[in-house]
């Protein structure tokens, strides 16, 4: 990131973010972090690192007790413009079944635009356009709660790119859902961030999912430990470890294929971090 | 604690007057060990470990504990007794004001005295990487959310249940809790308990399972050894299933060119494997 950018063209600018939950403790501790447009990036870090405390913040479901964050745009200490910040960086969150506002899939999709002042002919193609990307495209009279979780949340995204986000952020919006969910899921961003071009954020537990992002940021005791490419930052085994993380099983086999001497130790950058790297290392 | 299940078979009623096939003739017969419990979402492993646990009774087929009806009379005694249920999220069951409160419910509950509570207390904490020292006197809410569920898996584990079931005990849990839940596990069945765990983590059962069960539309679908299982990648894809990451490592080396041999199931058998067949290659 280039310093002394002007926070309009970064998606996410953050100095010094601080948040107490409770006096005496300190939840996040200074977050200072930058997201250019379209990036894709991890966020990773033990329960209670400050993962899901920082996501609060960007939309402003968290007040801003002290430090400066920039999300679109929009300074979201600025109460004028929350209504505007909460259209432009939308959040996915754990649970499929405690984000649906409505019964009736298309309803609950259409439920955004509307309140963000679409008319009615508006609001529904937005719908349409938005159940499209996620690959639920015809499913506006279902019924949200007879849908599988990974659909459900595949709604939840749908209802939060209905409202045009330039962010969005998945709050480990995988891990109560099944693989083929999971998978559903990752197609869905995957597609909408190629038709839109908008920046994820995707706080996750999944280092392989981690792995396949532009970029992995490291929360450890509140603080940002690290930031960098997925090639850098899941091989350093000391420090995913110092914030209570594992690397992933491609990175801890290479590892002990190197301890054992079956393979040659490898230059900084070369341990393969993704099941398809650690076959092109090793197959060629 | 030796349970057996016989055709058993559950609907229900959902509106619009139709019924739903939860369980369809699941047979089951376990004693000891780690049972992994497999399957989408909806396939009815929550309501199989409802019935496991007499919470529910089956419209069809025989449950029985060390040979003896538990669907009701002495058996169905003898099995609430033995009975330790973790359900889905467990922690949003949490009432008490302190830690040590909250383990200790059930014990005081059952007449055990207070030392005895409170050394059992410390001891399932302990299993589960916690300290009663350290977090008794803290309010459970107050705790991280991998904390929340360790805690309240201890508060099943200090029962020593003899029939332990859990339900996606590690859903969104980071590296260091969930390998906190594995040992624990272990330790149970090391102990002497059966246990059933359901989960969508397929890693999670290479580590912890000794035998896995998938359900699909409430049938069983498939039942083995945990490497003849997750360890078979082409068998858990044919299924609908997702193998253990090592095993799909393994897969994808042997399509490239590099005849792996077995069904690793973790990181350190993969790379073994990678050696044998490295060794192998160049000695041909």
């Amino acid at each position: 990131m280039v310093e002394g950018e002007i926070a309009g063209g970064l998606a996410v600018r953050a100095r010094g973010v601080r948040h107490s939950y409770v006096r005496g403790r300190e939840d996040l501790r200074g977050v200072d972090l930058d997201v250019a447009p379209g990036e894709l990036v991890a966020v990773i870090g033990e329960n209670g690192s400050g993962k899901t405390t920082l996501a609060r913040h960007l939309n402003a479901l968290l007040a801003l007790q002290a430090g400066s964050l920039t999300v679109a745009g929009l300074d979201t200490a600025d109460p004028a413009r929350v209504w505007e910040l909460r259209r432009a960086c939308g959040m996915v969150f754990q649970n499929p079944e405690n984000q649906l506002v409505s019964s009736v899939v298309g309803e609950d999709v259409a439920f955004g635009p509307r309140n963000f002042g679409a008319d009615e002919g508006q609001a529904r193609a937005a719908a349409r356009r938005a159940l499209g990307e996620v690959g639920l495209a015809g499913f506006e009279r279902r019924d949200a709660h007879t849908l599988s979780g990974g659909q459900q949340q595949r709604v939840a995204l749908a209802a939060v790119l209905a409202c045009e986000p330039d962010v969005v952020v998945l709050d480990e919006a995988t891990s109560m859902i099944d693989p083929r969910g999971r998978d559903e899921l990752t197609r869905a961003v995957e597609a909408f961030r190629c038709e839109r071009g908008a920046t994820v954020i995707w706080i996750t537990h999944d280092m392989e999912l981690a792995a396949r992002a532009d970029r992995v940021v490291v929360m450890c005791a509140g603080e940002v430990a690290a930031s960098g490419a997925p090639a850098d930052v899941l091989v350093d085994e000391a420090l995913l470890s110092r914030a209570g993380l594992e690397a992933p099983l491609a990175v801890r086999t290479w590892r002990a294929l190197e301890d054992a001497g079956v393979v040659a130790p490898s230059a900084p950058g070369a341990c393969p971090v993704t099941t398809e790297g650690l076959v092109r290392a090793l197959c060629g | 604690m030796r349970l057996s299940l016989e055709g058993v078979s559950l609907a229900f009623d959902v509106p619009g007057g139709e019924k739903v096939r939860a369980l369809d003739g699941v047979t089951l017969d376990l004693a000891g060990g780690v049972t992994g419990l497999m399957g989408q979402t909806g396939s009815g492993k929550t309501t199989l470990l409802e019935v496991m646990a007499g919470m529910v009774r089956p419209d069809e087929g025989a449950l029985a504990v060390d040979g003896a009806d538990a669907l009701g009379g002495a058996g169905a005694r003898r099995l609430s007794a033995a009975v330790g249920l973790v359900f889905q999220i467990p922690e949003r069951q949490f009432f008490e004001t302190t830690v040590e409160r909250e383990v200790g419910f059930g014990l005081r509950a059952r007449g055990v005295a207070e030392a005895e509570a409170r050394a059992r207390s410390a001891e399932a904490l302990a299993l589960m990487g916690l300290s009663l020292d350290e977090l008794g006197g803290r309010s459970p809410l107050a705790l991280s959310g991998g904390q929340q569920r360790r805690v309240a898996i201890a508060s099943v584990l200090a029962l020593r249940p003899e029939l332990l079931l859990l339900d996606e005990p590690t859903a969104g849990l980071d590296p260091r809790s969930r390998s906190a839940c594995v040992r624990a596990i272990r330790a149970a069945t090391d102990a002497g308990a059966t246990v059933v765990v359901a989960s969508h983590d397929a890693n999670v059962l290479a580590e912890a399972a000794d035998r896995v069960v998938a359900l699909e539309c409430g049938r069983v679908t498939l039942d083995g050894p945990v490497r003849e299982t997750l360890g078979d990648a082409a068998l858990m894809r044919d299924r609908g299933l997702e193998p253990a990451c090592a095993a799909r490592a393994a897969a994808a080396l042997r399509r490239a060119g590099l005849d792996v041999e077995g069904a690793p199931l973790t990181a350190g058998e993969l790379a073994a494997a990678i050696a044998r067949a490295r060794e192998a290659g160049g000695a041909s």
